[in-house]
């Protein structure tokens, strides 16, 4: 199971390069003499679509760079007997095809306009409705706490600092006793959502002492600190 | 003209008892469960093995998925799962012993996940700890892009001195843990998905007697079992040297 979150960005960037292909159909259209029957003509568009690519994966969005035309080559199968029907399709056939080379530039565009519009490494991008949020302890060194009002609501005062990811896991580590541990996150942030038409989910954890964020997401961790602690309770300092 | 008119009409007809039944077949909601006797006869038509004798309790875990723990002829205390399916109650899975297990109710929400057991009184379990455990871990790519894994232990325990079944729905702790982890472990390329599958936390139980120490419950494991299709995840049963302490805890 995977989550579908709205995602504005390629929502739009798709909408608009739909858009342009049917304008350009359209002209198309008018500009042709011999008519084909205007439905037709938008299926066999859809079916030029089709084709063999060649796809990868940036920032887990795909991106697909089209090879062969195997869109055009049905429809040419399918009509190449009937007289003055293909001439009449080729065109549109056509343009199904040039259009995956569209969506390969929107789909690049809207990667790049995802990070202008929602910066991957701003915590105001994960935590843009914190209503609801609050804390789950997820290790027994957690203490009685909760979030404090409002702790979350001002994030300017957060600092990006390095992953000090190797630190982090052998500081804790008491070589006499193995089974005697805390842990440097332990506290689950739930409930806090991303910025609308983000689609940018991720998983919060929140320093011991409740003045550090450490933000993950599908690509990359984020570690932020902040002077006040964001939980109230029996906080030890 | 008539003839094809009443062709037609004999078609609809069909298509619409077709969905009727189809409907009926596979969406009816459940009626009420089979009686004791139905109910063994029913674990034991679809697992002869199991020689279940006694139905001791019937626990809605869903609308259309029951929880019913068993004993057998020979005092074994079983498990099965039934299902509403096909305009019938079946039993799906049938365990011969009660070892707790995670039942994916309904698979990929894990709010309606499910901790089921069925412990012999013999083993004399006074409490059982359940844990979910994420490993602590780093990850360093191209000796620049650093990750960290905080280390996740969660505990619930549960007394089963007065029964010796019973089920757990996942504390929802658990399930936002195991949700976040779903957020961040998408299978087409996430950070993560290269290190850990699909299991991104293990369960675990630990059972206790009465003076609160650990003991092996040899009569509630290593049992046949029948396999009917209902998504489940073992339990690892867990050691103290497996369990982390907070440093300043004297224990």
């Amino acid at each position: 199971m995977w989550n579908l979150q709205f995602e504005l960005i390629p929502t739009l960037f798709s909408i608009f390069a739909w858009g342009v292909i049917l304008v350009i159909a359209h002209f198309l259209y008018i500009k042709q003499e011999i008519n084909p029957t205007r439905w037709k003509a938008f299926i066999v568009l859809f079916i030029g679509v089709f084709s063999f690519s060649f796809s990868w994966l940036m920032d887990s969005t795909v991106m697909r760079f089209p090879i062969l035309p195997l869109g055009v080559w049905i429809v040419y199968a399918a009509l190449k007997n009937k007289e003055a029907k293909w001439p009449a399709y080729r065109r549109f056939a056509w343009l199904g095809f040039w259009s995956n080379f569209l969506f390969l530039a929107t789909s690049l565009l809207s990667v790049y306009g995802q990070d202008l519009v929602y910066p991957p490494d701003q915590p105001s991008t994960y935590l843009a409705d914190v209503t609801e949020a609050s804390v789950v302890p997820s290790h027994p060194s957690a203490k009685e706490v909760a979030l404090r009002d409002e702790a979350l609501e001002d994030l300017s005062k957060w600092n990006q600092k390095a992953v000090n990811s190797v630190q982090w896991y052998k500081e804790g580590d008491l070589w006499e006793d193995p089974n005697k541990r805390d842990e440097r996150f332990p506290y689950l942030l739930k409930d806090a959502d991303s910025k609308w038409g983000s689609g940018a989910d991720s998983q919060v954890y929140i320093e011991e002492d409740g003045k550090g964020l450490l933000i993950t997401t599908m690509q990359e961790q984020y570690y932020y600190r902040t002077e006040q602690s964001v939980l109230v309770g029996e906080l030890d300092e | 003209m008539n003839k094809k008119k009443r062709l037609w009409f004999g078609f609809g007809a069909f298509v619409i008892a077709a969905t009727v039944f189809v409907y009926w077949w596979f969406f009816s909601s459940p009626s009420s469960f089979p009686k004791q006797a139905e109910a063994v006869e029913g674990i034991n038509q679809v697992f002869a093995d199991a020689h279940a004798s006694q139905i001791q309790d019937v626990i809605e875990v869903s609308e259309r998925k029951r929880f019913v723990p068993f004993i057998t002829d020979y005092a074994n205390y079983g498990v099965s799962l039934w299902v509403w399916s096909r305009n019938e109650w079946k039993a799906r899975n049938i365990s011969m012993v009660g070892d707790p297990m995670l039942w994916k109710v309904e698979e990929g929400d894990p709010s309606s996940y499910h901790v089921f057991w069925n412990i012999h009184p013999d083993d004399a379990v006074e409490e059982i700890d359940f844990y979910l455990m994420r490993e602590r871990g780093y990850h360093i790519t191209n000796s620049v892009n650093e990750t960290y894994q905080p280390g996740v232990q969660m505990k619930k325990s549960v007394t089963v001195a007065d029964q010796s079944y019973g089920v757990l729905p996942l504390p929802e702790g658990w399930s936002h843990l195991m949700e976040s982890f779903r957020n961040i472990n998408q299978d087409n390329g996430g950070l993560f998905s290269s290190m850990s599958h699909h299991p991104y936390v293990r369960f675990g139980w630990r059972p206790l007697n009465s003076e609160e120490e650990n003991i092996f419950p040899s009569k509630s494991v290593n049992g046949s079992s029948y396999s009917g299709g209902e998504r489940l995840e073992h339990m690892i049963l867990i050691n103290p040297s497996d369990i982390e302490v907070p440093v300043d805890e004297t224990s």
